[in-house]
């Protein structure tokens, strides 16, 4: 199995390969996780750090707290949830492990 | 001796006991002492890990800069979430990598993967000097919560002496699974009191939250948004801070290893989702410094804001038990540190400077001689060098985080060799100390460290563009064989 995308958008190899590939290329070495779950998993740090420099105010109160802190405090609350699907998506692709096998 | 100070002594002997009781049985051996026998479950990973996130840094120095700083003070809710999400995507990998391999350390892991011991002891002496400042920031909140608690009848540098030689003792005996049942004890501590002072302070001065923080913004209406009570910490500081201190997160020796602790890979993964949920009795500190700040306005030191206020409002054995939970917050963190620290100089620097076979005990003994030198040398800044607590986290991870490029290209990027990320940990460190040393911290409105990582990831990646452009096609790369 070279590397190749998979089925479902996924690249595949193993974290630890006898040589190095074609000159001049960098070759991913350990992505065990599908795309969509990368997006996911990321999603919620972009959003929470590239919004900063919108968000620096006091109004809308929300809940009470000034605007900014509940920005913060809201994107670390629903991180878990994207993380979660981040998890699902990752388990649900297959053979995690077997394509190290065939190497 | 007063309730709050015997409430402390208590606190800190029970846990120091069960440090000692946590061992277990059997001979300790150094893969025993430093990663429990690699036979860690989701609960202690996460106790470990948690650990980490819990220092006397969150109970003293987040208030402090709530207090003094303001909304600056919000990274230190945001940088662990970036942490985890990261330790999401690496720790698996390396965790593999790691149990295929046998490695009990960082280093181990470039060693294993870079196949260069110049670089293996750049690794090691970057992480130690970055692990003092943290070490003397738990001694340093330690002295002060003694101090405090005791109204000054014990010194702040006795505290730090006796609390300290504690901490040895359990980590001396103990290892790694001694620790992570003391953390059992201090997370419970901790989460209680933090709940307790959290919610309750705001509503005992001001009737809520709510309404403390509306109080808050009519007094000082700048404070809750960057650049706070600050001149130089605004937006562009705010998100090079979470940034820096995001990726830094799992570059320490002691949570990078706690990784290799786990019984799977799954477990870490799992780990990462839940996590930020901890996160979130920061906020609670934050308003423990807020109500703090529109009590006591005026303190000389901003990280005694919490004691000061927790003393002032509550019953004696109750300023006792935040005192010694936060005592305890102080302990476990410093143990892991000392842990980590001697078991990298042990294995990573003196073994392969002695030639010819060194024994497993020959090594644990090292390794225990290490932890009192590491130790000693922490106490003595922390005695005679006092700065402030969040300082010094950003000091330590300004170092520490120039480890990133190496550690996430050594992953994922099969191509990268020990040279590349050589120079740019090197330019990477030199760009920091000579901004930290210059006075320009922040740098153009950048945190320093940060600065320091741009410039090493760059150097890393041309010098990486012209290292394989000189190299043969299909040229072995050490270290990436299984």
């Amino acid at each position: 199995m070279g590397d190749g995308p998979l089925p479902g958008g996924r690249l595949h190899a193993p974290e630890c390969v006898a040589h190095a590939p074609g000159r001049g290329t960098i070759k991913i070495v350990a992505r065990d996780v599908p795309i969509r779950a990368l997006v996911s998993a990321l999603a919620p740090a972009v959003a929470l750090v590239a919004g900063l420099p919108f968000v620096n105010r006091i109004e809308p109160v929300v809940l009470g707290l000034p605007f900014l802190l509940f920005w913060i405090l809201g994107w670390v609350l629903v991180t878990p949830v994207f993380l979660a699907i981040a998890y699902l998506l990752a388990e649900a692709t297959p053979d995690r492990t077997a394509g190290g096998a065939s190497r | 001796m007063t309730t709050p100070l015997l409430v402390i002594v208590a606190f800190v002997l029970v846990s120091a006991a069960v440090g000692v009781i946590g061992r277990g049985r059997g001979e300790m051996n150094i893969e025993r002492w430093s990663v429990g026998g690699r036979r860690f479950g989701v609960v202690l990973v996460w106790l470990l890990t948690a650990g980490e996130i819990y220092t006397t840094f969150t109970f003293l120095g987040a208030s402090g800069w709530a207090y003094s700083r303001g909304a600056p003070a919000f990274y230190i809710l945001a940088y662990g979430t970036i942490g985890y999400i990261i330790s999401f995507f690496l720790l698996p990998p390396v965790w593999r990598m790691a149990k295929r391999l046998g490695l009990h350390t960082q280093p181990d892991f470039f060693l294993a993967r870079y196949d260069s011991p110049v670089l293996t002891t750049l690794v090691v002496l970057i992480g130690v000097v970055s692990i003092v400042p943290y070490l003397q920031l738990q001694l340093a909140g330690l002295g002060m919560i003694v101090e405090i608690a005791s109204a000054g009848a014990v010194s702040s540098h006795l505290a730090i002496v006796v609390g300290f030689a504690v901490t040895c003792v359990f980590v001396y005996t103990s290892g790694i699974k001694g620790i992570a049942w003391v953390a059992i004890i201090k997370d419970v501590a901790m989460i209680v009191a933090v709940v307790v002072i959290g919610i309750g302070l705001p509503a005992m001065y001001f009737g809520g939250v709510g309404k403390m923080l509306a109080e808050l913004i009519r007094q000082h209406p700048t404070h809750l948004t960057f650049p706070g009570g600050t001149t130089t910490m605004g937006v562009g500081w705010v998100i090079s801070t979470v940034l820096l201190t995001g990726m830094g997160f799992y570059c320490w020796p002691h949570t990078f290893a706690s990784a290799f602790s786990a019984k799977d890979d799954r477990t870490l993964r799992r780990n990462a989702v839940i996590m930020p949920l901890y996160q979130l009795p920061v906020l609670l500190v934050f308003f423990v410094g807020f109500t703090a700040l529109l009590v006591m306005p005026g303190l000389a030191n901003p990280d005694t804001a919490l004691l000061a206020l927790v003393g002032r409002s509550y019953p004696s054995w109750f300023a006792g038990f935040v005192g010694g939970a936060g005592a305890v917050t102080a302990m476990v963190p410093a143990a892991m540190l000392l842990l980590g620290a001697s078991t990298l100089v042990a294995k990573n620097l003196y073994r392969p400077l002695r030639r010819g076979p060194v024994s497993e005990q020959h090594l644990m003994r090292a390794s225990r001689g290490f932890m009192l030198a590491i130790a000693v040398t922490a106490l003595v800044l922390a005695l005679w060098s006092p700065t402030e607590l969040v300082k010094l986290l950003i000091f330590g991870y300004d170092g520490i985080a120039q480890l990133f490029p190496g550690i996430v290209l050594g992953v994922f990027a099969r191509r990268v060799t020990a040279r590349p990320v050589i120079l740019g940990l090197v330019a990477g460190v030199a760009v920091v100390i000579g901004l930290i040393w210059s006075g320009h911290d922040p740098f153009l409105g950048l945190n320093a460290g940060f600065a320091g990582l741009v410039v090493n990831a760059a150097v890393t990646l041309i010098s990486m563009a012209i290292v394989s452009a000189g190299e043969p096609a299909g040229a072995h790369v050490p270290g990436t064989q299984c």
